[in-house]
């Protein structure tokens, strides 16, 4: 029986970019700043993290302004967000198996 | 948690991290309600006035109202940081939809109910639908 680890994603699995995708998730998109302030890391770190999704095809980047404003929109391609789904999935089957090998009662002192 | 090993500690907390980074964004998406709570209500104020202003002077001014405040209300939309899932698509139905019936109940009530509040009161009710329908699928996100 193969362990649900190995489906784990190994470019999402680092800590930083599980948080950056996560958070994409749950959005169309966001603005670098926003994904910096709810990430909680430095710009320089964001966009090492988001230049390694981007290469990955998981995450789109689209440049503009508003008004005189330089604006940097950041989502998840349709890839990002398959990957994210069966990333989550081996992170809930591998939550799970600790469920199924407790024992059902607590075992005597 | 007890009886957990390291991994499947990790792996729950993480599950635990993506739902609170979700919630997070959710909120800071929050403003899109409030765009399509305020559109509603100047779209229903647009129709109505133009329905029962009993001329083409009170019509245009009331067009020119809602035109400066959807404007004004566009400009605040597109300096906002996050966009909840899916919004860009519901977006774009319910501006198809508040189209098609904002110009049949104009059409409509220009032709045959001018000043009638039996017609533009359930017309301004119709056309505030569409985005009342968004605001309640944004509220169940």
């Amino acid at each position: 029986v193969t362990h649900p680890r190995h489906a784990l994603d190994e470019v999402i699995h680092p800590p930083v970019r599980f948080s950056i995708v996560a958070a994409l998730a749950a959005a169309d998109r966001a603005e670098f700043s926003y994904l910096r302030d709810t990430v909680e890391v430095s710009d320089s770190v964001l966009s090492k993290q988001v230049a390694n999704l981007h290469k990955a095809g998981y995450v789109a980047v689209a440049k503009g302004y508003v008004g005189k404003r330089p604006r940097t929109w950041l989502s998840l391609t349709p890839a990002g967000r398959a990957a994210f789904a069966a990333h989550c999935a081996a992170l809930r089957a591998i939550a799970s198996q600790a469920q199924d090998t407790l024992p059902s009662r607590p075992p005597s002192e | 948690m007890a009886g957990m090993s390291e991994s499947e500690l990790g792996a729950a907390e993480a599950l635990q991290q993506a739902r609170q980074l979700g919630a997070t964004v959710r909120v800071g998406s929050r403003w899109y309600l409030r765009y399509l709570l305020s559109y509603a209500g100047l779209s229903a104020a647009l129709v109505l006035s133009i329905g029962l202003s009993g001329g083409a002077a009170g019509a245009l001014i009331a067009t020119g109202l809602f035109l400066a405040l959807t404007g004004i209300l566009s400009a605040w939309a597109l300096r906002q940081r996050v966009w909840s899932r899916g919004a860009s698509r519901r977006h774009v139905l319910m501006m198809i939809a508040w189209g098609l019936l904002y110009g049949l109940v104009l059409a409509a009530g220009l032709g045959w109910f001018r000043g009638n509040l039996a017609w533009w009161l359930p017309g301004a009710v119709a056309v505030a639908l569409p985005p009342l329908a968004g605001a309640l699928a944004e509220a169940r996100q």
